[in-house]
């Protein structure tokens, strides 16, 4: 029985064999020469290739989607990489446009006020809790030209002056200082009064005192020094006038600025040497935020 | 019911030997270096004795005609050589391949070659037009060791799932006593 199985077995693989061979010669053959009988092969292959085609096609599809994903995921992945490194290059490259803009602005100042200035980049503030100061560094060979009570501005405006000069950084008193006391005009009304920091801790704030009573002053309206006492040039932009209070009673009124300076965001000053004291300068509105 | 499970299993693991071939095909170019996935399947077949020679033969069909569907070939070519490699293994009664891993890839790298042969055989024979499709003398010689090579190399990653699969009755009698 077992020989039996054997011998039919060995025919049947051999069978496995031909069958193919014959559907192989019926492909292969040239199709002038194809006959009765491979013709006969052909159709029945036909339908046996359609439907493994079928069938490969629709696992194939699964495994190369999966394959795409994968390689989704890796280029997800170095794209995403791609993208921080741009990012990075980008902030920079904005940190460098704000930096020229800033010190094109100062330039364009610098070409306003004539005379001689000496270019300050900020290194600390408030040094002092009883002071409203800024501590600028010098560069090397101008320390001795920088001399206490010298005007500081930036592009936005006045931010004080001079109040000591130490090895390579001077101390610059602000505006909001008490201390500061800078003779001024209230533009539009051309009003003149003596503008005196508050010294608040939490803003930085100053009042114009010694404004009489009969002076149109509004709130917007703008401060600028007088140029008297030759201390400051003038005409340049103190602040901007926040309140104004008018007693009953009494000479005065009482305005309130904030000053066009952000004291808080400054970075780069200009000291103004001997020669600008006598310039007029109108600082031209910008409508950037950094100094 | 376990020569059903072995008989299927290893037609998938055939079926996804050709999804994987297909896929890997269209995505890499590795003329000359292509590996036919099916064929230490087939060789496995052929030399494991316990593996009855019918429904080793009709596995080694299927896997043949899978692979002629999915590579586009002319039909029965594939089908052909996988059968007659698994006659041959069986025939040629190679005991060296379950030695260990280096004469198996020697033994499928033989096989291989010889088969590649075959292949190009049967062009010849059927298509005189394009019996040799990689170009004469060194160009078929590459492709066909080249392919030999590849398959050898793949064969110890693809012959033990072949194993696991011919093991699952064996697994289970051997838990059962």
């Amino acid at each position: 029985m077992n020989n039996v199985r054997r011998f039919r077995d060995a025919i049947l693989s051999v069978a496995l064999l031909i069958l193919p061979f014959f559907f192989l010669s019926a492909n292969l053959k040239d199709p002038s020469r194809v006959g009765t009988f491979d013709e006969g092969l052909l159709k029945i292959s036909e339908p046996l290739q359609y439907v493994g085609a079928q069938t490969a096609a629709a696992v194939s599809s699964v495994v190369e989607d999966y394959v795409y994903l994968w390689e989704v995921r890796a280029e997800n992945d170095r794209l995403s990489l791609e993208n921080a490194v741009l990012e990075e290059e980008a902030r920079e490259l904005r940190i460098q446009a704000e930096e020229n803009n800033r010190l094109r602005r100062l330039l364009e100042l610098r070409d306003r006020l004539g005379g001689e200035t000496v270019n300050a980049e900020v290194v600390a503030r408030d040094t002092t809790p009883f002071f409203r100061v800024l501590r600028v560094r010098l560069d090397r060979g101008q320390r001795d030209r920088v001399d206490v009570g010298m005007p500081v501005v930036s592009t936005r405006g006045l931010v004080g002056q001079i109040r000591r000069v130490t090895g390579h950084t001077a101390d610059v008193l602000l505006t909001v200082d008490q201390e500061s006391a800078i003779d001024v005009i209230v533009q539009p009304a051309g009003a003149r009064g003596m503008l005196q920091g508050t010294g608040e801790s939490n803003q930085y704030l100053a009042r114009v005192q010694y404004l009489e009573r009969d002076e149109e002053i509004a709130v917007g309206d703008e401060v600028y020094t007088s140029g008297l006492g030759r201390r400051f040039p003038a005409s340049i932009l103190v602040g901007r006038v926040t309140r104004v209070t008018r007693a009953e009673f009494g000479l005065y009124q009482e305005v309130e600025v904030t000053p066009s300076v952000n004291f808080s965001q400054l970075s780069e000053v200009l000291i103004i040497m001997e020669g600008s004291r006598e310039q007029s300068v109108r600082p031209r509105r910008s409508s950037g935020t950094e100094e | 019911m376990t020569p059903a499970i072995r008989f299927a299993g290893t037609v998938l693991l055939g079926l996804l030997l050709v999804t994987l071939q297909a896929a890997v095909s269209s995505q890499a170019q590795l003329h000359p270096f292509v590996p036919h996935l099916a064929f230490p399947v087939v060789i496995f077949l052929g030399v494991t004795s316990s593996v009855p020679l019918l429904r080793g033969a009709i596995t080694s069909f299927l896997i043949g005609y899978l692979f002629d569907i999915a590579g586009g070939n002319a039909f029965g070519l594939q089908t052909f050589v996988c059968v007659a490699v698994f006659i041959f293994s069986r025939t040629a009664g190679l005991r060296l391949f379950s030695r260990n891993v280096g004469l198996q890839m020697t033994v499928v790298f033989g096989i291989a070659a010889i088969a590649g042969g075959l292949e190009l055989a049967l062009r010849a024979i059927f298509a005189k037009r394009a019996a040799f499709p990689v170009g004469f003398r060194w160009g078929t010689v590459l492709a066909v060791v080249g392919a030999a090579g590849a398959t050898a190399l793949i064969s110890p990653i693809v012959v033990p799932f072949a194993r696991l699969i011919e093991s699952i009755g064996s697994i289970r009698r051997e838990e059962a006593t």
